[in-house]
C-alpha cells in the first residue's frame, strides 16, 4: 500500500491523485488527510518540508514534491502515460507542468498575503500576486501550442492551477477572455479523474469537513 | 543556449553547476536578469518572471531549474546526473526536491526579513525558519549517502547550504549537524561550486 499525504483543496495533491485515478491504481492508495497549521501536524514525518503532497512507499521510503510523486505514479504500473520518456515531447510536458504549478502558486500567494493581519499586508504584494495570475492564463492562451496535443502531466498540472484559480478567485473571468484555454479547460474539466478530486469529493472520501 | 540568471540565485546556480559538471558551459550564454527588467526580458519567454530561465539553441524557452537541468543532463551523456530509472531516480529526484524544497523556503525567509520593520510577520519568519531548520535536520541523518554518488540531489542539497552560507539568513546551521557539515565541506570544493560561488 501507498500513502499520500493529502488536505482536500491541495492542488498539488490533486494532480497526484488525477494521474493515480486516470492509470487506475488510485486503489493502491491510502489517502492520509493532513493537518498543515493546526494542533495535530505530524507531516514532517513524511515531507521535512512541511508540505503535501507527499507519498510514504511500503518500505517507508518518503517521496515529494507533486513532480516527483507524479512521475513515480506514473511508472508504477506499465509504462507512464503523461511522462513522455524523451526528446521536445518531453521538456514540452515538463514546461507546461512547471507552468501549471507556478500558475497555482499565484493564487496561493495572493491568498496568503490576503490572510495577514492588517500591519503585515502589503499593497504592493497583494497586487503583484494579482497580477502573476492574469500574467501566466494571457500567456498561455497567446502560447497555446504548448498546451495542445496529447494529455500530459502539463496538462494535469495547468487543468489543477485553473481549478484552483477558479476556487480562489472567482471573480476572474478568464475563461471568456482567453477562448483557447476557456475550451480546453471545458473538456478537460468533465473527465471523471477531475470530477473525482474536487475540494468537496476529496472532503467527503477523507469524512472531514471542507 | 541563453541561461537568464542572477547571481545570487540558488536555482540559477544549480543550473550553472550542472552545466559545469556537464561539461556545457562554452554552450551557455549567461545573462544577468535583474528583477526590475524581468517583465520585458523575460515576460514574452517565461510569465512565471522567474530566473533561471533557459532558450535553448531552436528559440524555445524552458523553466524551471528541475526541467532546465534536466535537459542538460540529457545533451552529453556523462556523467548521468538524472539517473534514468528505478530507486536511485526517485532518491535523486527526492534529494533534489529536499534541497529545492528548502532554498525555496530559505528564499521566502530572507524575503519576510527584508520587508520594513513593522510589517514583518512574526508568525511568517517562525515558520518558515521551521521548515528551514527541518529541512536541515533531515539532511543531516541522510548526509552519510551523498557522497555515494554526484547526481543532481547533492548538487540541489549544496547550492541550499551555498545559500544559507552566503544569506546568513538562519545563523551558523552546522552546530550539531556534523554529517551534513562535514559532507558540505568536502562537496564545496568541486571546481563547479567554486565557479558558481554566489557573487553581490
Amino acid at each position: 500500500m501507498l500513502t499520500l499525504r493529502v488536505t482536500p483543496r491541495s492542488p498539488f495533491a490533486r494532480k497526484c491523485m488525477m494521474v493515480a485515478l486516470e492509470k487506475g491504481i488510485f486503489e493502491k492508495l491510502e489517502l492520509s488527510g493532513t493537518d498543515l497549521y493546526g494542533e495535530n501536524q505530524d507531516i514532517d514525518e513524511d515531507n521535512p518540508l512541511r508540505k503535501v503532497p507527499a507519498l510514504r512507499l511500503e518500505d517507508g521510503t518518503t517521496l515529494f514534491d507533486s513532480p516527483v510523486i507524479c512521475e513515480y505514479l506514473d511508472w508504477s504500473d506499465g509504462d507512464p502515460i503523461f511522462h513522455p520518456q524523451e526528446g521536445e515531447m518531453r521538456f514540452k510536458a515538463l514546461k507546461l507542468q512547471a507552468l501549471g504549478d507556478g500558475l497555482t502558486e499565484a493564487p496561493q500567494s495572493h491568498y496568503k498575503e490576503l490572510a495577514r493581519p492588517e500591519q503585515f499586508r502589503s499593497k504592493e504584494m497583494v497586487m503583484k500576486h494579482a497580477n502573476a495570475i492574469d500574467r501566466i492564463i494571457n500567456w498561455t492562451e497567446k502560447n497555446f501550442d504548448l498546451v495542445e496535443g496529447p494529455m500530459t502531466i502539463g496538462g494535469i498540472a495547468l487543468a489543477c492551477g485553473l481549478a484552483y484559480v477558479n476556487e480562489r478567485q472567482p471573480n476572474i473571468d478568464w475563461h471568456h477572455k482567453n477562448p483557447k484555454l476557456g475550451a480546453w479547460y471545458c473538456e478537460i474539466s468533465d473527465r471523471e479523474s477531475f470530477q473525482a478530486t474536487t475540494k468537496q469529493a476529496n472532503a467527503k472520501r477523507l469524512g472531514v469537513s471542507n | 543556449m541563453k541561461l537568464f540568471f542572477s547571481p545570487l540565485s540558488p536555482f540559477a546556480r544549480k543550473v550553472r553547476i550542472v552545466a559545469f559538471e556537464k561539461t556545457l558551459t562554452k554552450e551557455l550564454e549567461l545573462f544577468k536578469s535583474e528583477r526590475q527588467n524581468r517583465p520585458t526580458e523575460l515576460g514574452p519567454i517565461n510569465p512565471l518572471l522567474k530566473v533561471p530561465t533557459l532558450v535553448d539553441n531552436n528559440g524555445n524557452s524552458l523553466f524551471d531549474s528541475p526541467v532546465i537541468c534536466e535537459y542538460l543532463d540529457s545533451l552529453a551523456s556523462k556523467p548521468v546526473l538524472f539517473p534514468k530509472e528505478g530507486m536511485s531516480r526517485w532518491a535523486a529526484l527526492r534529494q533534489q526536491a529536499l534541497g529545492d524544497g528548502g532554498m525555496d523556503d530559505a528564499v521566502k525567509l530572507a524575503y519576510e526579513a527584508g520587508r520594513p520593520s513593522g510589517s514583518r510577520s512574526p508568525y511568517w519568519l517562525g515558520r518558515w525558519r521551521q521548515a528551514v531548520e527541518s529541512t536541515l535536520n533531515a539532511l543531516e541523518s541522510e548526509a552519510p549517502s551523498f557522497a555515494d554518488r554526484l547526481t543532481i540531489g547533492p548538487i540541489a542539497i549544496g547550492c541550499f547550504l551555498g545559500f544559507l552560507d552566503q544569506s546568513r539568513i538562519i545563523g551558523d546551521w552546522r552546530g550539531y549537524r556534523e554529517n551534513l557539515a562535514m559532507w558540505f565541506e568536502e562537496f564545496r570544493q568541486r571546481p563547479s561550486m567554486q565557479e558558481t560561488e554566489y557573487k553581490k
